[in-house]
């Protein structure tokens, strides 16, 4: 009997809170059973409130007050006014007695680009590789594709060659190497309407990269400074020893006489300034182990240096010492930095003097540079390996300026970070890219006289010339009187208006004469 | 099933860059050293100008992406390479395709361990070497012309001491001065033909001393050896087969013209000839009185003689067919051929087995000199 009481209770509470249920939701307006964009409209669709005599559509636009776009007595409606790129915001209200029940809001997005923002795409590149021409571009809102028209004169009369949904085009079909190509793009979106032309942009197929990164860099709107080399020779032979193989780095003496090392012969070349083979001195280490280095045997003679006194210091990286030599090829000391059993062997890859005879040195391997004395005996000694200041990955080149700034390559960080005479970090400068002031594979690095550094960049196959602070002021990519071109050029000496520089797989030293 | 089908295509796509990237994190490749920014050091992941996503295409001599390596491998950042494979004056293994790395190349720079190897190599080691991979018992398309690589190893009777690396290395191999065979890229330790004749490479270690580049191996062929197949030695004057090119008789060549060390076709001997040589069918292939001088129709008797007792116990021995027996292994030369017949190599031995003598330059097989001794040693019966 109690029992039959405690379930009819029950029973009753559960009326009441579906009843309470029912009339909380029937309150809240019509539920929503879907809202989407489809073909270009806006569908919308709920549930029946039984009390409704009607449904009125609520919409807002991109923030804005609401106000009725329609009434309907059925539970679905298209919205067929919608911009592209515009926000909508819908809520229906059904109608009753008592007055409008309002729904929930939902928000549609329509895609694309708003009235009039439907744009042609903007060049990012285009680029002659592998045969063929490579086009990039950007997004371009509210785009379903492009399409990618040719001619042969500028501004004339367009071919469309191709369409794309991605915003790059590799272009091949009809084009003749040597020939001048214009190109412009449009941008089409779902109903195939299609934006006017993009600005033009062209490219000779067949240009050499030397002549596309001039080009980009005079797209990059930094004014450079145009610096004149007049080539007067190249060095590839030295005399009976036949030709270098790989060089690597180029010091001038006092007398104007030119010295190279040449890597893969193990040996360093003398030549007079007008390049006239002089004399060779070094052969090749038996043992690749510095503990049986002989004086002037070589395994990879890379990096060198010239002190005031025509003192020539060569930096082996497989033999993991420095050789200093008189201008005679005489051999004078060698010098050798202890490193530790879990440390690799020392790799001087950039060297040079400081004015108390001291020398800095990079230690590639070791992700660092170093103060040393003639020792040998480090005096002091920045960097492992990261990316923060005052940290390398593989330092290579280095330089010290008239007022003891320490210049030091960091390779794969594609920046250069400067030193005061002590080790502390003063800035950086550098950055990867293909832009003028950005890097690639930077390798040496040479202070001229009035200051400005002037770096190699084995990737770009480029030298760009930077103030002291690190603004890049010149980029030097192609030559006017010559066929040479930078092929992963590194070694440079700047001395009495000429420049020579290495480059490495073409196995030459080019001499030019500056202005 | 479509939308496993998805899943499992999705998770393809995914898995491939990131097994890349699994790789090369802490590989020799990792640039980087702790994980991070680890593709930037040669990709950049938009506006990248060159292939690949570099940011550029770096110009140079070598191919592909090679150009790309040697910004490292030029003794920059390693010194792994710098004399060999990134070592412009020498000969390198060709590429697959257009690169060294990649899709059926020998390496992928983004994993460095798949075989234990270290050089980021992915061909498989067989027998010592990793070249069996392509030029194993089924040629790799592309290196059929490349000398018959169809049995590596084949070349020497102890074949298993004899790797391919004793004769080729794939990176930094002396250029071939000039090339007879045909072959575009032999990657030779030495060149075979540095002066006069095809085959010096042959002879630096058939010559009767240690190889001369050689770094491993037996030591070369003894004098003494059945294989030592100088053309000078003893007074300097004495020559066997010509290989070289003489005015208007022998084709241009060497070693090449008779034998092939890939690819011992049709015999059983360790001759490693180009074609068979039972009853002097090779010789004759050549000295047909068309190719080859003097020997043709009017040329000394060959055959099978009526009176095969005449070569019986003589002193020096001259061999029938079938009792030939100069190829360093034990037994007669050609199984199969006819007993009790005179054939070219009863008189000859191309490579002077036996004679020093002043007929050398007949290579005959014993002095006959002003006596006609090796003439009387059949005739003297009659």
């Amino acid at each position: 009997m109690q029992n039959r009481s405690f379930f009819k209770m029950g029973l009753t509470i559960l009326l009441l809170i579906v009843c309470f249920i029912s009339f909380a939701l029937a309150a809240e307006g019509p539920g929503w059973i879907g809202a989407f964009f489809v073909k270009g409209k806006v569908g919308l669709k709920w549930k029946a409130v039984d009390s409704s005599t009607e449904y009125k559509i609520y919409r807002s636009s991109e923030g804005g007050d609401f106000t009725v776009l329609t009434s309907t007595t059925k539970t679905q409606y298209f919205d067929t006014n919608v911009s592209s790129g515009t926000v909508y915001v819908y809520k229906i209200a059904a109608v009753t007695g008592d007055g409008e029940l309002m729904s929930t809001e939902k928000s549609i997005s329509i895609p694309g680009a708003k009235a009039g923002e439907f744009r042609p795409p903007t060049w990012i590149g285009v680029r002659v590789d592998r045969n063929k021409i490579f086009l990039n571009w950007d997004n371009v809102d509210g785009s379903m594709a492009y399409n990618i028209y040719r001619s042969k004169t500028s501004g004339g009369e367009y071919e469309l060659v191709g369409s794309a949904q991605a915003t790059k085009y590799a272009d091949k079909e009809g084009t003749v190497k040597g020939e001048t190509y214009f190109y412009v793009l449009t941008a089409l979106n779902e109903d195939f309407e299609e934006t006017p032309y993009s600005e033009e942009k062209q490219i000779k197929y067949g240009m050499s990269m030397d002549e596309q990164k001039a080009a980009e860099i005079a797209e990059s709107g930094i004014v450079l400074e145009d610096i004149a080399l007049t080539f007067l020779f190249d060095l590839k032979t030295a005399g009976n020893l036949g030709d270098m193989n790989q060089p690597t780095d180029v010091v001038i003496d006092s007398k104007g006489q030119i010295f190279i090392s040449d890597a893969l012969n193990q040996k360093i070349h003398c030549f007079d300034n007008s390049g006239k083979f002089l004399f060779s001195w070094g052969e090749k280490t038996k043992s690749g182990k510095e503990d049986v280095a002989l004086e002037s045997t070589f395994s990879y003679p890379f990096s060198m240096t010239i002190d005031k006194a025509d003192m020539i210091y060569v930096g082996d990286i497989m033999n993991h010492d420095i050789q200093v030599f008189t201008n005679t090829g005489e051999f004078v000391k060698r010098i050798r930095v202890n490193t530790t059993g879990e440390q690799e062997g020392f790799r001087p890859n950039g060297i040079a003097v400081l004015d108390d005879g001291n020398l800095v040195v990079t230690d590639a391997g070791n992700h660092r540079f170093m103060k040393i004395d003639q020792s040998g005996k480090i005096l002091f000694e920045v960097g492992k390996r990261g990316s923060k200041n005052s940290e390398f990955i593989f330092p290579d080149g280095i330089s010290v300026s008239k007022d003891n700034v320490i210049s030091v390559i960091d390779v794969i960080n594609c920046r250069v970070q400067q030193f005061d005479s002590n080790g502390k970090f003063i800035r950086k400068f550098g950055e990867p890219g293909q832009t003028a002031g950005t890097f690639g594979r930077p390798k040496a690095i040479f202070e001229n006289t009035d200051g400005r550094l002037w770096i190699s960049d084995g990737l770009g196959n480029i030298v760009q010339v930077f103030t002291p602070e690190g603004e890049v002021k010149a980029a030097i990519t192609t030559f006017e009187n010559t066929d040479n071109i930078l092929q992963t050029p590194r070694g440079m000496f700047i001395k009495d208006g000429r420049f020579y520089i290495i480059n490495r797989v073409p196995h030459q030293l080019l001499v030019f004469k500056i202005g | 099933m479509k939308q496993l089908i998805k899943l499992v295509v999705v998770m393809a796509v995914i898995s491939l860059p990131m097994s890349a990237f699994a790789a090369v994190s802490g590989s020799d490749h990792d640039l980087t050293g702790d994980g991070t920014q680890l593709c930037f050091a040669c990709h950049t992941p938009h506006n990248a100008a060159g292939a690949n996503l570099w940011g550029s295409t770096p110009s140079g001599t070598f191919t592909g992406v090679q150009d790309l390596c040697y910004t490292c491998h030029d003794g920059s950042i390693t010194t792994v390479g710098t004399a060999t494979a990134f070592n412009a004056t020498l000969e390198q293994h060709a590429t697959v395709g257009s690169d060294c790395s990649g899709a059926g190349a020998c390496h992928d720079v983004h994993t460095q361990n798949p075989n234990n190897s270290g050089k980021f190599l992915v061909v498989t080691e067989t027998n010592g070497n990793y070249c069996e991979s392509c030029h194993g018992a089924t040629p790799f398309t592309g290196a059929e012309g490349l000398g018959d690589h169809t049995a590596g190893i084949t070349h020497f009777t102890d074949g298993a001491n004899f790797t391919c690396n004793q004769c080729h290395t794939p990176h930094g191999a002396t250029a071939q001065t000039t090339n007879p065979a045909g072959l575009t890229n032999p990657i030779l330790l030495a060149d075979n033909q540095p002066a006069a004749y095809y085959g010096a490479f042959c002879i630096s270690c058939h010559n009767g001393t240690a190889p001369a580049v050689a770094t491993s191996g037996t030591g070369g062929v003894a004098a003494t050896d059945v294989f030592n197949y100088s053309e000078a030695i003893a007074d300097g004057t004495e020559q066997m087969h010509p290989t070289i090119t003489t005015t208007g008789l022998t084709p241009t060549g060497g070693c090449n013209l008779c034998h092939d060390v890939h690819d011992p076709a049709g015999t059983a001997s360790g001759y490693i000839l180009t074609a068979d040589n039972t009853n002097s069918a090779f010789c004759t292939s050549c000295h047909n009185a068309a190719g080859a001088p003097a020997v043709g129709g009017n040329t000394h008797y060959t055959g099978i003689p009526t009176d095969i007792a005449m070569n019986n116990g003589l002193t020096p021995a001259l061999p029938w067919a079938n009792q030939i027996d100069e190829d360093g292994s034990a037994g007669a030369d050609w199984t199969s051929a006819t007993a009790n017949m005179m054939v070219c190599e009863t008189c000859h031995s191309v490579h002077r087995n036996g004679n020093t003598g002043v007929d050398a330059a007949y290579f005959l097989r014993h002095e006959n000199g002003l006596t006609n001794q090796l003439c009387q040693a059949c005739h003297t019966a009659n």
